[in-house]
């Protein structure tokens, strides 16, 4: 069964919400409202028939967490003497189809008043029943939203609310679903860091229209098993009822978004890939092998794509988001899966020349005493950024933020900083049986960031020095994903055994039926 | 006392919940407090009992000092600490006095249909005790002997 779970909600206005309240009990916690945390079940048996003697619910600690919670209890009709209120101030305009909420053990009835520039556009009322209402509303262009919470469905009971999505979580299911097309790559050494992508065709069957957004994310499974989590890219409607959706992965997110870089020494590589995925907001997982690496060089101003494609270079991992709602780091597994899956006649064997020698540069920056002027002039608030890193910045008025790429400075005067200088070194590995009639192949990488380089240039070798690949066709029976090593049997070459690199599918059916590239090993 | 919830009892609790959830008029036996549900009438009824056994034994000459707190209302929010003292309080007074062998062992909580029967027989079984304590009394004439 495909399942796609589309979280048709305004982007970044959970994120870049002001919450406040009235009538709210002193452990509320508004903040746990923004985060999309499952909150405990408490129980308070003060209040009329809340707390079930079944044993499932959770004593409420001294210092208990919850989002908001009524000061108030309500009346014998769920009323209250004053109507608690939760206002959301938004930090920009959005758009969105309704708001859900998600009550804990009672709903309540409220308002919602959308509000653009302090003027009420759209209000809706609604007498819930279930713990997560929905209001299905579309209003554009909002900057404040206002909850009242007007009668809770029991008598004597506290409003308790959870959560506030601005939109709704939806769930698609085959019968409205076409051409499910998925591409998940990865990258052996990491010289870039491949975007899986999802494109479909949605034929809806709801009555509510869809108001495709761009980052929007889709979390697409096979039978129950997680396929991909990615973000609306393009999005086309072809008919009243018919969409085409383009989305890429996290990978495909973080190329939007600026990286500042830096200068690193001996930076441990796990909080550097913290602070790359921090900037993204971007949940990864690095494996543990990885996270006591240590890391030396420099970042320019980049993005976090190439951010993390250089650590990850540096460090020999492979990144990839297949079957995973995060980023994952890791290092190319030795343990080999003997593929069950079964292989469609037409397999194609290829490759590129062998490298008979590979070459990394890599960079030390040495602080020297060089003074520059990086910007004379009146600045409020104003970025510079540097054409190389810098050290040592000096300016007249006031420095609030800086690193090696970029100072912010309000005042007048002139910004100077000293440079580095960069001294580069060469690591090679060459092929020893290359005969002199060989074709000779010298491959060259350069890189800012370095861990350890002569295991790097090895890793780059020992990938590079037998390129080839098998192409084909096979029905995925066990946990084949792109990084697996596997092996398998040939069409006229035996038993081969390889890393899955390249699969390509469309998603329909029981099974999977995916075009996979092997690279040989 | 209430001794006799059943599992029965939390599953039509849970049914008539939702049943309003859903528009549904409460009735006054809801508002008395649904039987598989746990509610201030318990917590009162049994602080209340925990404060007569508690009489009743110091009366008899045992010192037992038992916080107690008999008019919860439905403002108030019943914390891990009341929880801790309020089974805490059965436990201490189910150790004062030899007590049958059928008094259930002091539970560690009262949010199980079973644990909050066992709280309420622990104290039905100690208020007949006592009872039976006094009576032995006046059946001994130890009552008349002055030591009384």
């Amino acid at each position: 069964m495909i399942e796609l779970k589309y979280s048709d909600v305004a982007v970044g206005a959970k994120e870049g919400s002001s919450l406040s309240s009235t009538s709210a009990y002193e452990e509320t916690n508004l903040t746990n409202l923004k985060n999309d945390v499952t909150l405990p079940n408490y129980a308070n048996p003060c209040e009329l028939n809340q707390m079930f003697l079944d044993g499932t619910q959770e004593s409420i600690t001294e210092e208990p967490t919850i989002a908001y919670w009524s000061n108030e209890t309500s009346d014998e009709n769920g009323d209250f003497t004053e109507n608690p209120t939760i206002t959301a101030n938004l930090d920009d305009y959005y758009k969105s189809v309704g708001i859900s909420l998600t009550f804990q053990q009672s709903p309540c009835d409220f308002t919602v008043d959308w509000y653009t520039d302090e003027e009420i556009v759209s209000t809706m009322s609604y007498v819930a029943t279930t713990l997560t209402p929905f209001v299905s509303n579309t209003v554009e262009n909002f900057d404040k939203i206002v909850i009242t919470l007007t009668k809770t469905s029991m008598p004597y009971t506290r409003a308790k609310l959870n959560d506030i999505q601005y939109g709704v979580v939806r769930y698609i299911y085959d019968d409205e679903l076409k051409n499910i097309t998925v591409s998940e790559e990865i990258n052996e050494i990491s010289e870039e860091i491949t975007i899986n992508t999802l494109g479909f065709t949605l034929i809806s069957k709801s009555d509510v229209d869809y108001i495709f957004q761009s980052k929007q994310p889709f979390e697409l499974r096979f039978n129950d098993e997680l396929i991909s989590k990615t973000f609306i890219e393009k999005a086309t409607r072809t008919s009243k009822n018919s969409y085409n959706i383009s989305n890429i992965d996290y990978i495909g997110m973080l190329e939007k978004i600026p990286y500042m870089g830096g200068i690193f020494t001996d930076k441990n590589a796990y909080t550097l890939a913290t602070e790359i995925f921090d900037t993204a907001n971007t949940p990864f997982v690095m494996s543990d092998d990885l996270k006591t690496k240590t890391i030396n060089g420099y970042i320019p101003i980049t993005n976090c794509r190439i951010a993390v494609q250089l650590l990850a270079f540096a460090i020999n991992a492979i990144v990839d988001t297949s079957r995973s709602d995060s980023v994952n780091i890791f290092t190319a597994s030795t343990e080999q899966i003997e593929s069950t899956g079964e292989i469609m006649l037409g397999q194609s064997f290829a490759g590129d020349d062998d490298a008979t020698e590979i070459q990394l540069t890599v960079h030390e920056y040495i602080t020297n005493t060089e003074s520059t002027t990086l910007y004379t002039g009146t600045a409020d608030n104003l970025t510079v950024t540097f054409s190389e890193p810098m050290h040592t910045l000096a300016f007249d008025g006031t420095i609030s933020e800086y690193g090696a790429n970029y100072a912010i400075i309000t005042g007048t005067g002139t910004l100077t900083g000293q440079k580095y200088d960069n001294h580069e070194i060469l690591y090679s590995v060459k092929n020893p049986y290359v005969l002199s009639t060989d074709k000779e192949n010298i491959v060259t990488f350069d890189c800012p960031l370095q861990c350890d380089a002569q295991s790097t240039t090895q890793h780059i070798y020992d990938l590079l020095s037998n390129d080839q690949y098998t192409s084909m066709k096979m029905v995925l029976r066990d946990d084949e994903k792109c990084g697996s090593y596997i092996s398998f049997d040939a069409d006229y070459l035996g038993q081969k055994s390889g890393r899955i690199i390249s699969m390509k599918y469309v998603l329909s059916g029981k099974r999977i039926s995916a075009d996979l590239v092997v690279n040989d090993l | 006392m209430i001794t006799d919830r059943t599992e029965a009892d939390v599953t039509l609790a849970k049914t008539e919940v939702k049943n309003i959830w859903k528009g549904e008029e409460p009735t006054q036996a809801y508002f008395d407090g649904l039987k598989g549900c746990y509610t201030i009438a318990d917590i009162n009824r049994v602080e209340s009992a925990v404060d007569t056994v508690q009489s009743e034994l110091n009366a008899m000459g045992y010192i037992i000092d038992l916080e107690t707190k008999t008019d919860w209302t439905h403002q108030d929010v019943f914390k891990q600490s009341d929880e801790t003292r309020y089974i805490n309080n059965i436990s201490v007074l189910r150790e004062v006095i030899e007590v049958f062998e059928s008094t259930p062992t002091a539970p560690d909580t009262y949010k199980y249909y079973s644990k909050a029967n066992d709280i309420e027989q622990i104290i039905v079984d100690l208020l007949q005790l006592i009872e039976l304590i006094k009576k032995t009394w006046y059946y001994s004439n130890e009552i008349y002997s002055g030591e009384v």
